[in-house]
């Protein structure tokens, strides 16, 4: 580093600060960018999904548009309310859920599974294969807050695609990303 | 930092691109498309598919059929519906931009008061209040009220205010907007009368044709139904066998219409009449296309100065005769007048002279749009003397409401109508606009209705394509976005409380209205045996046509003797003022109606791709000999006013010619219109052409000072560079 050798001290100070300064910068958005994916803070109401599930409510039951369509969708607050009008109304976050209904606003929930906009998922066409939810989504009904368990990668999607029967039509990339 | 190298600045910005790019993933809602659950979800709406409804467009008054792609009550996408017999699931980029007129940011989204006109004050109020409002006024103005309607208002609406008007003994609603004198509406009507006693548009066979003489008709452009007319053109293009048309286009500046063209041919402006009576002149006495073509020519040619007509378009004597044998000749030709010809001071004996032309091939070619067999009506449009009486009324005070819809008066004539003065002495104006336009800003009210896209509608198309009459349908493809209320409905409710009007008007609501109407239509190619499939049907598929193209003969002609020629005159001494003006309607902003939409204002101009401004388009030879180029800001002055613009040379256009693009220049209409560019408009006197009943827009003559500054064109290219050899066609 004859060139950095060359500068004053001031220079040097300066030069070193900034590298120094991004560094810290590159460190600190790094940890807020790894705590962002983790759902579990900042869902507006803590949905528990393991209570439901011990009350043999299938996923399909809130998750309409699985079987029917690319995304399997989020109920409205008009579905929750169907049963929560009457049901553990004393709890604090049915309260957020009635306070939402009474204002007639809907509930911004925050995305736990994600793809890129450069991938063509389609849930139907995998529960047409009779692939479970958890398959992808992990034990859920364990779960309270849903926890995105599972890498969705591009290995993690085709490591199951391999093993298909028609897996040679699976292998193909227009398959997702077309 | 003298010995900061560049390596070391390298370093620096790799650190800081990464930490903006870090920071920027770190928001969340930037990274991923945001959740937005429903609170109550429809029935038809599934997540992540989409609902695709048909509409009809309402960018411009053609009355293309669309089809709206709707994801989670949002709508995302306009195409072109493709059963819709006048666009053929084509659509336009104006078209395409719909959204933004669905989802701008500038929206009236209330009713609301103004207690100064021009204050731009607006003081929200409720909806009842408003209502109340406007029955207050109807009630107290009697017939005194006058209604301006306009291209962008649905037919429904226009009879909801005909039978409101004619039930309080007002006189009939104007129809009237820049987009009409621009097509040329009336002087196409005046002329297919004189000619065929038919007040009407005239549609043109276009796929059938082997050779088209357009007269300043920019068809592919920005005229009538120019999505319609691009369909044909296509198949025009593409004919059985390899053949593929001649398209020769008259027009003293390119078109993109020109552009496609395989001969373009300048001619002066205000020649065209002479040009195509020379060319009937021609046909007549060289016998060309046989005997019966050539008496019919015979009978309709005037006298005409073939070498005066041949010099207008700088041709030679025999490249006229040859065009003229290669029209005669042709199995079918068609020939269509249209743009700044209608606009010129004899506009109406121009386009009768080459509507003329259409008359030698009398089975191909021209045709007008049967009627639909119902009640429905396309809507007429007003003629400017009838804007003028109606301008004179209200300066006389007679008019004590004004109720706008759909136009804008105040941007839409020129200055020396009087519309502004005439505004000022009328009790009250009520606005319907969605936007705030130069019209709003002087209104008392603005009482917005829905956009197309959240209303409902009818439009009895004029002109269809093909023979088939057409009802289009419109309907809401989304909820509305503000608070905003459907102008029939507010019409009706108002109108309950005038004992005149109430028994006219029964309708409990606009849809009510609408479906009485189109269940009255008989069982059209999308079937439906009873009224309720029948309705459906028509909302479904974008609305109502018959399955076969009635029975219709070749219009006949009706006038006797021949079609007299003269060539236009101009305002002003041609010492003084030494151009002509040429003026044309924006492909992208029409009007100036789509000036509020950021997509069509930064789309680049076809022909010179500058965006986002006026300019003013001089042809090489003049730019040189006035001492300007690219950029450099001129005043044109005519005798009636002035406008400051920036130089476009452009190669494609007569040196004796300069033109500017209308639809810039707005006092209003929103952040992306307002204070932006000038409105040549401002040009243009308020005189009448020869006919005494439209206006001469066209007519003016102008001269060019240099100023002393530049303005940086927007353009994503130059047809010339400084200094370059360039072709100039003359």
């Amino acid at each position: 580093m004859r060139r950095l050798a060359s500068l004053s001290l001031r220079q040097r100070l300066l030069f070193g600060g900034m590298v120094l300064g991004g560094a810290a910068l590159i460190v600190i958005l790094l940890v807020i960018v790894i705590a962002q994916t983790s759902a579990d803070d900042g869902q507006p109401i803590a949905f528990n999904h393991k209570i439901h599930a011990e009350n043999g409510i299938q996923c399909q039951f809130c998750h309409t548009g699985v079987a029917k369509g690319p995304v399997a969708g989020i109920p409205s607050v008009e579905k929750c309310m169907g049963c929560h009008e009457y049901i553990a109304t004393d709890s604090a976050q049915i309260q957020k859920l009635h306070g939402y209904w009474e204002h007639q606003e809907p509930i911004p929930w925050k995305r736990v599974n994600d793809q890129p906009s450069f991938v063509y998922f389609n849930h139907a066409s995998h529960i047409a294969a009779a692939v479970s939810c958890g398959a992808c989504h992990g034990a859920v009904e364990e779960m309270t807050v849903a926890e995105p368990v599972v890498t969705m990668n591009m290995g993690f999607c085709l490591d199951c695609h391999a093993q298909q029967e028609n897996k040679d039509a699976l292998w193909d990339c227009a398959v997702c990303h077309r | 930092m003298t010995h900061f190298t560049r390596r070391d600045f390298l370093k620096v910005s790799a650190a800081g691109t990464a930490t903006a790019i870090l920071a920027g993933c770190a928001q969340e809602t930037e990274r991923w498309v945001a959740l937005e659950p429903y609170v109550r979800a429809p029935e038809e709406q599934l997540a992540g598919i989409p609902n695709w409804y048909a509409s009809t467009c309402r960018m411009c008054p053609a009355g293309c059929g669309i089809i709206v792609r709707v994801m989670n009550g949002r709508a995302v996408k306009i195409e072109g519906n493709p059963e819709h017999p006048v666009n053929r699931g084509k659509l336009c980029a104006r078209g395409q931009s719909g959204l933004q007129l669905l989802y701008n940011p500038d929206r009236v989204t209330g009713a609301v008061r103004q207690e100064e006109r021009g204050s731009r004050k607006f003081e929200p109020i409720a909806w009842n209040e408003a209502i109340n409002a406007l029955y207050e006024k109807l009630d107290a103005a009697g017939d005194a009220v006058a209604i301006w309607t306009g291209s962008t208002t649905s037919g429904h609406l226009y009879d909801l205010f005909a039978r409101y008007a004619a039930a309080v003994s007002a006189p009939v609603p104007v129809r009237y907007d820049l987009t009409s004198a621009l097509n040329g509406v009336n002087t196409l009507a005046a002329a297919n009368d004189a000619l065929f006693g038919q007040g009407a548009l005239p549609s043109y066979a276009l796929t059938q044709a082997d050779v088209i003489f357009s007269f300043g008709a920019d068809f592919l452009g920005a005229w009538l139904s120019a999505t319609g007319f691009g369909v044909e053109f296509g198949q025009f293009r593409g004919q059985r066998f390899g053949k593929r048309g001649l398209l020769v286009q008259f027009e003293p500046k390119m078109t993109i219409t020109g552009a496609k063209a395989d001969r373009w041919v300048p001619v002066q402006p205000g020649a065209e009449a002479l040009v195509a009576g020379a060319l009937l002149r021609i046909i007549a006495e060289e016998g060309f296309g046989g005997p019966a073509r050539a008496e019919m020519a015979a009978a309709l040619a005037g006298a005409v100065d073939l070498d005066a007509a041949a010099a207008a378009c700088d041709l030679k004597l025999a490249d006229l005769v040859a065009l003229a044998r290669a029209f005669a000749e042709a199995e079918h030709p068609v020939a269509i007048p249209g743009g700044a010809l209608a606009g010129a001071s004899n506009g109406v004996v121009a386009v009768t002279a080459v509507q003329a032309l259409n008359a030698l091939a009398r089975s191909s070619g021209l045709s007008f749009t049967p009627a639909v067999p119902a009640a429905l009506v396309a809507p007429p449009w007003s003629s400017y003397a009838e804007v003028q009486a109606l301008v004179e009324r209200m300066s006389a005070g007679e008019v004590r409401l004004l109720l706008v819809h759909g136009a804008n008066p105040v941007y839409d004539l020129p200055p020396g109508s009087g519309i502004a003065d005439a505004l000022a002495k009328v009790e009250t104006i009520i606005s319907f606009n969605p936007l705030v336009d130069e019209t709003s800003a002087l209104a008392d009210y603005i009482l917005p209705d829905r956009t197309y896209l959240e209303g409902w509608g009818y439009e009895v198309v004029q002109p269809a394509f093909g023979g088939l009459p057409v009802v289009s349908s419109q309907q809401p493809v989304v909820g509305p976005f503000y608070d905003v209320r459907p102008t029939g409905d507010v019409l009706l409710t108002a109108a309950r409380g005038i004992p005149a009007a109430a028994s006219a008007l029964p309708w409990t609501d606009e849809v009510a209205f609408i479906k009485e109407q189109i269940t009255a239509l008989p069982k059209g190619a999308n079937g439906g045996d009873d009224d309720e499939v029948r309705w459906a049907r028509f909302q479904q598929y974008g609305g109502w046509w018959p399955e076969a193209a009635p029975e219709s003969a070749a219009p006949e002609l009706a006038a006797q003797g021949p079609v007299e020629v003269a060539a236009a005159a101009f305002d002003g001494e041609e010492a003084q003022y030494p151009y002509y003006l040429h003026l044309y309607p924006s492909v992208l902003l029409g009007d100036g109606r789509e000036a509020s939409l950021p997509w069509l204002q930064g789309a680049p101009d076809p022909l010179t791709t500058v965006a986002w401004q006026t300019w003013v388009e001089i042809n090489p030879a003049t730019a040189q000999a006035l001492g300007v180029d690219h950029g450099d800001v001129v005043r044109v002055e005519s005798p009636h006013g002035a406008v400051e613009a920036p130089v476009y040379v452009f190669p494609a256009i007569r040196p004796d010619t300069v033109a500017i693009p209308l639809g810039q220049g707005h006092s209003d209409l929103g952040r992306y219109a307002r204070e932006r560019g000038s409105h040549a408009l401002h040009l243009v006197g308020a005189a009448l052409d020869d006919a005494g009943a439209n206006l001469a827009w066209s007519s003016a003559r102008v001269r060019i000072t240099k100023l002393d500054r530049k303005q940086a064109l927007a353009r994503l290219e130059s047809t010339i560079d400084p200094g370059e050899d360039i072709h100039v066609p003359f």
